[in-house]
């Protein structure tokens, strides 16, 4: 029934997006069951995309365009296992939605959006052409306006549609500036296209497109409406943001940067990793003065962006792509999406977000707490949870290649995110506790948490299972 | 049974413990305290063997362990520890803890962590347990009395410190030789080359943190003095232990001088490596924990630094070079381990009566708790290292390396700290066993069963490996042997040193005449006044104050307040650390503020800096 072709992961959730007004006319529990299914047919149709891939990347042309000229798709497992990562957090968060929060604003507006908003993160996870890229980060920032605004975070939402347009513009110009030099659209080709240009050129494009691409990845110059949108946002708006989009941009902006500048490596590592060191400084420097919850990992995730995206340039640095950090880099990626959509659903089905609201909480809500605690374990981690591998792959490859200093920088900010991160588990459970009231929450959200708490543990015992597809090289078949 | 299934047992039981403890939380405790005693029966049958295990966590991640002499007196004495404690905590967890069954869990967590850290055979393995020791602990901190969550939270960032310098070093190793299991890096010592003077460092520096020795133990304070009572006997007998464990292994793996000079293939070198700069600064942390342990009104804390103290007796004996010193170094682990157990335990016995550690508030429980009081009495005796029992041995040895060899700067330091030891911990004796009884524990009792058979069980073994000292170290001969060295000589009753020899049996028997004796005159010729606590200092006049706030009368206030005084002025390094947390927390203020304030000037900033970056690298 389902087509062997990742195009099918854009175009589900895109024609299921446009039926919801249709049907919610006569069925007004279509806003609750549609993006559920596009989110379930989506993890559906990645996963016999696997069998037939190798680790090398395969070209999916679109209506039988040269891939020079037409839309292409590129996949292979890794980009599998980003895909099937998202999809499945976003099938439980829609979940969790679908239970209790779709009575929580303008709902219709909100499942649109989401589900509109999954056809972009999958295109922009998949595409292979920059203007294509270019529309799907225009789709998802659109529908992130929507999202960010759901619990009346209008003045947020607004923040978040002024930078994301500065970046857009910015898109499109390194878009223009590209196709005029190499006549071509597709990332593939342009990477073999781009050679013999001057040094400032390649590196004013690079910077064009990190500050583009900046707002949607939560790096720093245009990432300043991050800790506003987390903080007013609704539980599953929130997972949007930390586990979704930020992770399909950043993968977009590292797939953009490894495939066209890959002559041009020496030219841009540098500028990359100043964007990235300078995040990470400032993000974990901020996120270790919070108070509130939400905008602690709101830091937090902007911090880890800033790390992955250094650590990918520390992996273009010797002027060829060194796997094993870049690898480790993307495993840590991946980790980052179960365990903040983990605290962040554990935190909104608590219903408090500053530190001295959640004192104690422990007492009335153990399981939750233990859940969240999960989370914290994995983002911080520590052994038997899956954070603990990427951290350890990420210092094991970057010492055995010789970058002493960078693993110094690392452990330095990863000290002080172990330490908030602590803290606010240790606020749960061993803070004097204050009478308070509590929300009900159904088994299935229960359930929902449990799952991803499950995904973190298994991952931390068996890496395995998902760093031999991770490795896939991004390059390969190129 | 093998070191593996244990720790896989140890996962699983951890949940079932759990669920027991929920249920009847002596229960729980009961199978914790078995799961730990058929452990350490398999331990102490396998004295003396080599025996390898492992078992494989996932495909190219095998986590390796064994036995062997060179690890088994820091798996004996850890698991005899924990042995102690669960038992002790069976009945002596009851007060003021909401999460035992948690409480618990963690600890099972923390068994498992003890067997894999010190049954490691390779450092991965090692570093995996010892995160996991790192949480775990963390947690358990955390739970005790009010200001623990701070303490906790230092301990943590301490700990992160110390794991990450460890997990470096690691991959240092494993850059340069290709493995980093035990076997490999000493039969390719070689081929670390310089590398092996950084790795070194930052394993030394890794354990010194966790062994709380100066100038790294500013968690010691805070974290003993707020975890729980029972925890903090474990944090000081075992868990600052793993530190020395580090210390050892990289002073024994990767010895720094003495390769240069020796120009040796391998790492086991045949007799122990000197590294004299840590032996000063074991010194130095044996001064510093002395004087900071006299001045301490709290007696937790009081014994906190008495553990800087005593690590750097440790971490002098490791380094100095000599087989005595080595041996004496290693007894000095099992010697703290036992005399940390029984003072801790002891004061955690007289806060489940009490509910105070606060020595000031507290006096003459002598009467009333007769076994605390001999454990506690025993446990300082052997710390100040006075014969005949265990602490003397430990001493003995290690003040005979220093003097054959003609150090006399370190001998006068280690000098220093017994001596002064002699000051700290009689302080507690005196405030909290002797003295008057104040009224409201006229009617205190000793400690339920099982909390005295722990004690009982520590004091047992300080005394017996103090009389025998041939017990504690036939396992160190077993060590130096297995490393290729000229073990030292001992027999059942007595060692040998080049000066000397030191028989503990005849010691012992001149004491226990010496100590007849004075019984026999404190009877005879001691006449005492019973006197009100606190009429000695008003001659009878009664203040307003001393009904408003008697215990500023208590002769234990102050006690020491013209020693103190010599050492008020010093400069602390806790205050400059201090200092220097708070500049970086102002600067994380004004970066928060600069790019994410509530107003758009940090947009407007940020978009000047692009703008003008853009300019500056297209057209200059």
């Amino acid at each position: 029934m389902i087509a062997k072709d990742p195009v099918i992961l854009v175009a589900i959730p895109l024609l299921l997006a446009f039926s919801i007004p249709i049907l919610y006319a006569f069925w007004k529990n279509a806003i609750r069951y549609i993006p559920l299914l596009a989110a379930l047919l989506n993890v559906l149709a990645v996963v016999p995309l696997f069998k037939n891939s190798a680790k090398f990347i395969s070209v999916y042309s679109i209506g039988g365009w040269n891939t020079k000229f037409g839309i292409s798709l590129l996949f292979n497992q890794q980009i599998g296992m980003i895909l099937l990562a998202v999809n499945i957090v976003a099938f439980l968060a829609l979940v969790y939605f679908f239970y209790n929060e779709h009575d929580l604003g303008n709902g219709i507006a909100y499942s649109l959006a989401y589900t509109l908003a999954l056809t972009g993160v999958n295109g922009l996870i998949l595409t292979g052409d920059i203007f294509n890229m270019y529309v799907f980060m225009e789709l998802t920032a659109i529908a992130g306006f929507i999202i960010a605004a759901h619990k009346k975070g209008y003045f947020a939402s607004f923040n978040f549609v002024v930078l994301s347009s500065v970046g857009s513009i910015m898109f499109l110009m390194g878009t223009v500036a590209l196709y005029n030099v190499t006549g071509s659209l597709s990332l593939a080709n342009m990477g073999t296209l781009l050679v013999g240009l001057p040094t400032k050129f390649t590196l004013i494009i690079g910077i064009i497109f990190v500050i583009a691409m900046s707002a949607e990845a939560e790096l720093l110059p245009l990432n300043g409406w991050v800790p506003k949108v987390y903080k007013d946002a609704s539980g599953t708006g929130s997972v949007f943001f930390a586990s979704i989009l930020s992770t399909a941009s950043l993968y977009a902006i590292i797939k953009l940067m490894i495939t066209v500048f890959r002559k041009n490596y020496a030219d841009v590592n540098t500028m990359l990793l100043v964007f990235g060191l300078v995040t990470l400084f400032v993000g974990e420097a901020s996120a270790f003065k919070q108070k509130n919850v939400k905008k602690m990992i709101a830091f937090s995730s902007i911090a880890q962006a800033g790390l992955i995206i250094s650590a990918v340039a520390i992996a273009i640095s010797g002027g060829h792509l060194n796997n094993a950090i870049f690898s480790a880099a993307i495993f840590q990626l991946f980790n980052n999406i179960f365990a903040k959509a983990l605290i962040l659903l554990g935190i909104s089905m608590l219903g408090y977000f500053t530190l001295d609201s959640i004192k104690g909480i422990a007492k009335k809500r153990m399981y939750l707490v233990v859940l969240i605690t999960v989370g914290v374990l994995s983002m911080v981690g520590m052994p038997g949870f899956a954070g603990f591998w990427s951290k350890i792959y990420l210092i094991k490859s970057l010492i055995l290649s010789g970058y002493g200093w960078f693993v110094f920088i690392f452990l330095t900010s990863a000290l002080f995110e172990v330490y908030y991160y602590l803290r606010f588990a240790q606020t749960m459970f061993f803070e004097e506790y204050e009478e308070k009231e509590h929300k009900e929450n159904n088994f299935i959200s229960y359930t929902v948490l449990t799952v991803l708490a499950v995904i973190i543990i298994l991952i931390g015992f068996m890496p395995n299972s998902i760093t031999g597809a991770l490795s896939g090289i991004i390059l390969g078949g190129m | 049974m093998t070191l593996a299934n244990m720790v896989i047992i140890g996962v699983l039981l951890a949940v079932v413990i759990y669920l027991v403890s929920k249920f009847s939380w002596k229960l729980g405790n009961g199978v914790l305290s078995l799961l730990i005693l058929v452990s350490g029966i398999y331990i102490y049958g396998a004295e003396g063997k080599t025996l390898n295990s492992s078992f494989e966590l996932f495909r190219g991640m095998k986590l390796t362990f064994a036995i062997s002499p060179f690890n088994w007196p820091f798996l004996m004495i850890g698991t005899f520890a924990l042995f102690v404690v669960a038992l002790f905590s069976i009945q002596g967890l009851k007060k003021g803890y909401k999460n035992i069954a948690a409480f618990n869990f963690l600890s099972t967590l923390i068994f498992v962590s003890l067997i894999g850290v010190f049954g490691a055979a390779d450092f991965l393995t090692l570093f995996i347990f010892w995160e996991l020791m790192t949480w775990t602990s963390f947690f358990i901190v955390s739970m005790g009395k009010k200001n623990a969550r701070k303490a906790a939270l230092l301990y943590l960032f301490m700990s992160m410190i110390s794991a990450y310098f460890m997990i470096s070093a690691i991959f240092l190793i494993e850059k340069k030789i290709g493995a980093i299991d035990f076997a490999s890096i000493i039969a390719n010592y070689g081929s670390l080359g310089h590398a092996k003077i950084l790795v070194a460092l930052y394993l030394i520096i890794a354990g010194l943190i966790k062994g709380g020795v100066y100038p790294l133990h500013i968690w010691l304070r805070s974290t003993h003095g707020n975890a729980p009572n029972v925890f903090s006997a474990v944090l000081s007998g075992i868990l600052i232990k793993y530190g020395s464990y580090i210390v050892y292994l990289a002073v024994i793996f990767f010895p720094v001088l003495a390769y240069s000079k020796a120009g040796l293939g391998s790492s086991v070198l045949g007799f122990a490596p000197k590294n004299l700069l840590l032996a000063y600064l074991g010194g130095l942390s044996i001064m510093v924990g002395t004087v900071s342990a006299i001045v301490q009104n709290d007696a937790k804390k009081l014994v906190a630094f008495s553990s800087v103290s005593h690590a750097g007796y440790i971490v002098l004996g490791v380094s100095y070079g000599s087989a005595m010193a080595l041996a004496g170094g290693i007894a000095h682990i099992w010697v703290h381990a036992l005399t940390a157990l029984g003072m801790f335990l002891s004061i955690a016995a007289v806060y489940t009566v009490t509910g105070t550690t606060n020595m000031d508030e507290m006096g003459g429980l002598v009467k009333r708790m007769p076994v605390t009081f001999t454990t506690y009495l025993v446990a300082i005796i052997s710390l100040a290292g006075i014969p005949p029992l265990a602490g003397f041995v430990s001493k003995w040895m290690i003040y005979q390396s220093l003097i054959s060899h003609g150090n006399y700067v370190l001998a006068f330091m280690a000098f220093f700290g017994s001596v002064g030891s002699f000051m700290y911990v009689f302080r507690p004796l005196a405030t909290i066993f002797l003295g008057q009884l104040p009224n409201q524990y006229k009617d205190a009792k000793e400690v339920p069963f099982f909390m005295q058979l722990a004690m009982l069980l520590v004091t047992l073994a300080t005394i017996g490996f103090g009389m025998f000292p041939g017990l504690m170290l036939k396992p160190i001969v077993l060590l130096e042997r297995s490393l290729g060295m000229v073990p030292i000589k001992i027999s059942l009753r007595s060692v040998y040193s080049s000066l000397t020899q030191l028989n503990m049996g005849l010691t012992s028997v001149v004491f226990g005449i010496g100590f007849i004796f004075a019984l026999i005159f404190f009877y005879l010729f001691a006449k005492s006044t019973k006197v009100q606590q606190h009429e000695q200092y008003t001659a009878g006049e009664i203040a307003p104050e001393i009904i408003n706030t008697p215990e500023m009368y208590h002769y234990a206030k102050n006690y020491y307040k013209p020693f103190s005084r010599i050492f008020e002025k010093w400069p602390s390094i806790e205050n400059g650390y201090r200092n220097v947390a708070k500049y970086i927390s102002k600067l994380f203020n004004i970066l928060d503020e600069f790019f994410y304030g509530e107003s758009i000037n940090g947009f407007v900033w940020i978009a000047v800096i692009t703008i003008t970056t853009i300019i500056i690298v297209r057209w200059f």
